[in-house]
């Protein structure tokens, strides 16, 4: 359990589930939390190669950090725009919001 | 320069003066015009009077010549240039004078008139053309000149255009004088051509033996005078032209442009080869007897007096023919002023019948026709002695200028038969014949114009003499046809005297001139009794016919037809006719059959084919052009990009999603692609 694959296979996983609902679910919120697993999944990345790669400063856990910090930002605008979304077209699903099909 | 170029400049350029004043300022100056012309044209008379006497009391009279370079291209050299002798100061007077008194007539005759400036201003380069005729001392400036007569000429017969007939006369008048003017230019080539020269006097100087080529070119530049001096067969102009203006006909077509002719002739007389010279003489007896005789059965008044005037000039032409060319010249003179005169009169009488018919407001009756005047003595004095006695002069009558000239050219009919014999005796013949006929039908003129009872009651009612402006020249005129004023010798059978002092018999390149003088002097008594016998023969014919109406003369028409004289006559000798048949007729077949060639054959059939063949050829290459290339082509490729884009819109299908799996399964690819190529 203390392998590097073993962190990669969890990130994976959580990345597949991420990938899945984002490109399935039709609610907003729910697009919103797939992204979310995607980050965290990306973090568990950064931090297993950072404890697995020899690397004597703190790079990855940083790194790792700064995602956290993105991911509340992207929320925060991301539930603005669901909100906005919401209001002009009654709904939050976002098959509705097709202003630009060619 | 000196004085005498001065003078002889203003000769040409006073008349261009006024000319150029009155075409230019013309519209402005109107009604005035006149009192701009006649001071100018009175300078020009003056300027040849004071030549005149200067020429009589020298001597050996004048003989003044001048010339500057025109043009030299090499071994060619144009010159402009000026000869001045007795003759030429002569004509000069002549012409200045008889412009003079016309432009005083016209300036009665023509008042009212539209055009009234630009008549004086045509009177103006007519006089120009003419004093530069007269002045030349080539034959190549005479020939430009003799075109600007032709030019005014033709504008003074169609001055009167927007009537039918002035125009037509007009082209006419000019048409005709056209063939015999590229005659006297070949002439004039020939000429230059073997004596490099067209100065006249050198010309007189170089030519020492005669040939035939001499003769062509002799007879070539005589056919110039055919047409100006309206000789048979060019003659046809001239009755036409009588559409013109009277005072024009009186100046132009009587005493000045068409003796120009006879004056070319006379200067070119010293080399012109006996030969030339007999053909000379054979058309100048042809004119004068043909339009003598059809001058008898003219109506109008001008009609008349134009074929005297042919049959007149016809005279002058046989002069210089038989080698009486002083005669022909004196001649020239002495017509000038009676005929002018007598066209003056008929022109006071058409200016008469004009004013009556107005009066009346009648516009159909014709002011000319002799049928419609008689009786018009007692109402105008005047006019009436005036042309009586220029009458009296054309017919021959002695004490006036017409039988000292007259008698003069009979004596060299006569004697030229004497020397020669044979066919020439046609030549005294058709003089002494024409002589007999002049006097008979002049006094037809007079007895049908002014004697008898008038024709129409209503018309003589109103006839009034004219002003004076107009019966002044009149008198002039008549003073100068006495016989005295050529001769100053009270004899009236002898014609010695200053004129014929001033001229003189000079000389011949291939004439004894002595010998033609001696003949002359020898035929004279013969000549003056037979003439005086035919004037007077003449004379007591028409008393008997239209004075005394002894005879009825419709009978003797009417016989002189049953032997086809008398249509001959009416007909003018058929000569437009004959002319209508052999020359007109075949060219509008002609020109027929070439306007079917060209348009039915060459251009409905070759040209329009052309044209059907275009149309054909583009109708191809236009639906090549639309159906192929644009339609399929250009259009195809829209056509593509609108179906490709069609296609390809249905992946920007809006919805986010898809565009995510896109990218990821594209993200995914290219992670497969790069493990397979590591």
């Amino acid at each position: 359990m203390n392998t590097l694959e073993s962190y990669l296979f969890v990130s994976s996983i959580l990345f597949t589930f991420g990938i899945f609902g984002v490109i399935t679910r039709k609610n907003a919120v729910a697009i919103l939390m797939g992204i979310e697993l995607i980050l965290n999944s990306a973090n568990i990345n950064f931090i297993a190669f950072n404890r697995f790669g020899n690397f004597q400063i703190l790079d990855g856990h940083v790194f790792s950090i700064f995602v956290v910090v993105l991911a509340a930002a992207e929320a925060a605008i991301a539930l603005a725009i669901i909100i906005n979304l919401f209001k002009n077209i009654g709904t939050v699903d976002v098959d509705e919001a097709k202003e630009l099909r060619g | 320069m000196d004085f005498n170029d001065i003078r002889i400049v203003l000769y040409l350029f006073l008349p261009l003066l006024s000319f150029i004043i009155l075409i230019f300022f013309g519209s402005k100056i109107k009604d005035k015009s006149h009192l701009i012309a006649l001071p100018i044209i009175g300078l020009t008379l003056l300027n040849s009077l004071s030549l005149l006497f200067k020429s009589l009391f020298s001597h050996h009279g004048l003989h003044l010549e001048n010339s500057i370079e025109w043009f030299n291209t090499g071994s060619l050299v144009i010159s402009l240039g000026y000869m001045i002798d007795n003759v030429s100061i002569i004509m000069l007077c002549v012409v200045s004078l008889i412009s003079f008194l016309v432009h005083l007539y016209s300036s009665e005759y023509m008042k009212g008139d539209s055009r009234y400036s630009r008549y004086y201003a045509y009177l103006g380069i007519f006089t120009f053309s003419m004093n530069g005729i007269v002045l030349s001392d080539s034959l190549i400036m005479m020939y430009i000149f003799w075109e600007l007569v032709g030019l005014s000429s033709f504008l003074l017969i169609g001055f009167w255009f927007e009537k039918p007939n002035p125009p037509l006369a007009a082209n006419k008048a000019f048409l005709t004088n056209r063939v015999g003017d590229i005659g006297m230019f070949i002439g004039i080539m020939m000429l230059f051509f073997s004596f490099e020269t067209f100065n006249i006097n050198e010309l007189v100087n170089e030519i020492s033996s005669e040939s035939i080529y001499l003769t062509i070119a002799g007879i070539l530049v005589f056919m110039g005078a055919v047409g100006k001096s309206a000789q048979f067969p060019l003659h046809i102009w001239l009755p036409d032209a009588m559409e013109g203006p009277t005072p024009v006909s009186a100046l132009i077509h009587a005493a000045t442009m068409v003796a120009a002719g006879v004056y070319m002739t006379y200067r070119i007389f010293p080399f012109l080869t006996p030969d030339a010279l007999m053909v000379v003489a054979l058309i100048g007896a042809i004119t004068a007897f043909a339009a003598a005789i059809s001058a008898i059965t003219r109506n109008d008044i001008k009609a008349v007096l134009a074929y005297s005037t042919i049959s007149q000039l016809g005279y002058m032409v046989m002069a210089l023919g038989v080698g009486a060319h002083i005669y022909a010249f004196f001649h020239l003179v002495t017509h000038a002023m009676f005929k002018a005169c007598l066209f003056l009169c008929s022109g006071s009488v058409i200016h008469a019948m004009h004013h009556s018919l107005h009066h009346l407001d009648d516009h159909h009756t014709d002011p000319q026709d002799m049928n419609n005047m008689g009786g018009l003595k007692d109402k105008m004095p005047i006019t009436h002695a005036a042309m009586l006695i220029s009458t009296f002069a054309i017919a021959g009558v002695p004490f006036f200028s017409g039988f000292l000239s007259k008698d003069g050219i009979l004596a060299g009919t006569l004697s030229y038969y004497h020397n020669h014999h044979g066919w020439t005796v046609i030549l005294p013949i058709a003089g002494f014949g024409a002589a007999m006929i002049t006097a008979f039908y002049m006094f037809r003129l007079i007895f049908k114009t002014f004697y008898g009872k008038p024709k129409k009651p209503e018309i003589f009612k109103h006839i009034h003499e004219s002003p004076f402006a107009m019966t002044i020249p009149l008198i002039l005129l008549s003073v100068l046809s006495l016989a005295f004023i050529f001769t100053f010798d009270f004899n009236p059978l002898h014609a010695d005297g200053w004129f014929k002092d001033m001229i003189g018999y000079g000389k011949h390149n291939f004439l004894d001139m002595n010998e033609i003088k001696h003949g002359i002097h020898h035929a004279h008594d013969q000549a003056m009794i037979l003439s005086l016998l035919v004037a007077f023969v003449g004379i007591v014919a028409s008393i008997v016919f239209y004075y005394l109406n002894k005879v009825n003369v419709d009978k003797v028409s009417k016989f002189l037809d049953m032997i086809g004289l008398y249509r001959l006559s009416k007909n003018k000798f058929y000569v437009d006719e004959i002319y209508n048949l052999f020359l007109y007729q075949p060219f509008m077949k002609f020109s027929k059959i070439a306007s079917i060639v060209d348009w039915d054959y060459y251009d409905q059939k070759f040209i329009d084919s052309w044209g059907w063949i275009t149309l054909k050829i583009s109708k191809l290459s236009g639906n090549a052009d639309y159906n192929i290339l644009d339609q399929k082509i250009i259009d195809g490729t829209s056509h593509l990009t609108n179906f490709t884009s069609k296609k390809l819109k249905k992946i920007q299908s809006g919805i986010i999603q898809n565009y995510l799996l896109g990218g990821f399964m594209c993200l995914v690819i290219i992670f497969l692609l790069i493990q397979q190529f590591n």
